[in-house]
């Protein structure tokens, strides 16, 4: 019962590339391609708009930003369709990587906080000048 | 059965360097690169991903995708020269502004 060894290269290539899209594999990652496309082409303008660095170092970011967009994704389209259910996450899972995708994270989170301080200082009346 | 992997695997290695290039074309641009260049690597990218995946909605590549694929490959690399040493060439930038020199 032992399975017949690869010898030929055709055959190697053959193997590979049953492993990758096997109909188990496909079952499972299938519905997460539209959320890895879109997150790609969110991801490409995120790298474009950051610092020139080294190409490993570019890979390994889009790699990164990729694989957040995979994880965040279903879970932020379900609780989007928890108070509106009328947004299926069929509809909403694209959007909401591509915007994981696009968005500088840091940077939009710093303008918020920024904002909330602002906001305090206003309502506590020491803003401007003292 | 088998061709039909051969294509899906020789699809996915042309789109997998296809992807390699767009990205290290995006690391590349700098502020004041055009829009629709950073469009088209974008696009690019994205597209590439899509097609080395097909396999997993259902689609397996054949002769068509492989060749269009190639056909983009060849393109990239054709202008390879233009982009030399990770630095984006004078068509896909905007002007300077007045005064900068």
């Amino acid at each position: 019962m032992n399975q017949q060894p690869v010898v030929d290269i055709v055959g190697l290539f053959v193997f590979i590339a049953a492993m990758i899209f096997s109909n188990e594999v496909a079952a499972v990652v299938g519905p997460y391609m539209v959320i890895v496309v879109a997150a790609t082409l969110g991801a490409s303008f995120k790298v474009a708009r950051r610092e020139k660095t080294t190409r490993t170092s570019a890979v390994l970011f889009f790699l990164r930003v990729v694989g957040m967009a995979v994880i965040l994704t279903v879970a932020l389209a379900l609780v989007l369709n928890s108070y509106r259910p009328d947004l299926s996450p069929r509809v909403t899972v694209a959007p909401i990587a591509l915007l994981i995708g696009f968005i500088d994270w840091p940077w939009a989170l710093s303008k918020i906080v920024r904002g909330m301080f602002a906001a305090l200082d206003l309502a506590r009346g020491k803003g401007g000048a003292s | 059965m088998n061709e039909v992997y051969l294509y899906a695997f020789a699809n996915l290695m042309v789109c997998t360097v296809i992807l390699f290039i767009a990205l290290c074309r995006l690391n590349a641009m700098r502020h004041g690169v055009l829009w629709r260049v950073r469009i088209e690597y974008a696009c690019y990218a994205a597209g590439a991903v899509a097609a080395a995946f097909q396999p997993l909605w259902g689609e397996w590549p054949r002769m068509g995708s492989l060749a269009i694929a190639g056909a983009m490959l060849i393109g990239l690399f054709c202008s390879g020269k233009a982009w030399a040493g990770d630095v984006p060439p004078d068509v896909a930038t905007g002007p300077a502004p007045l005064g900068e020199r």
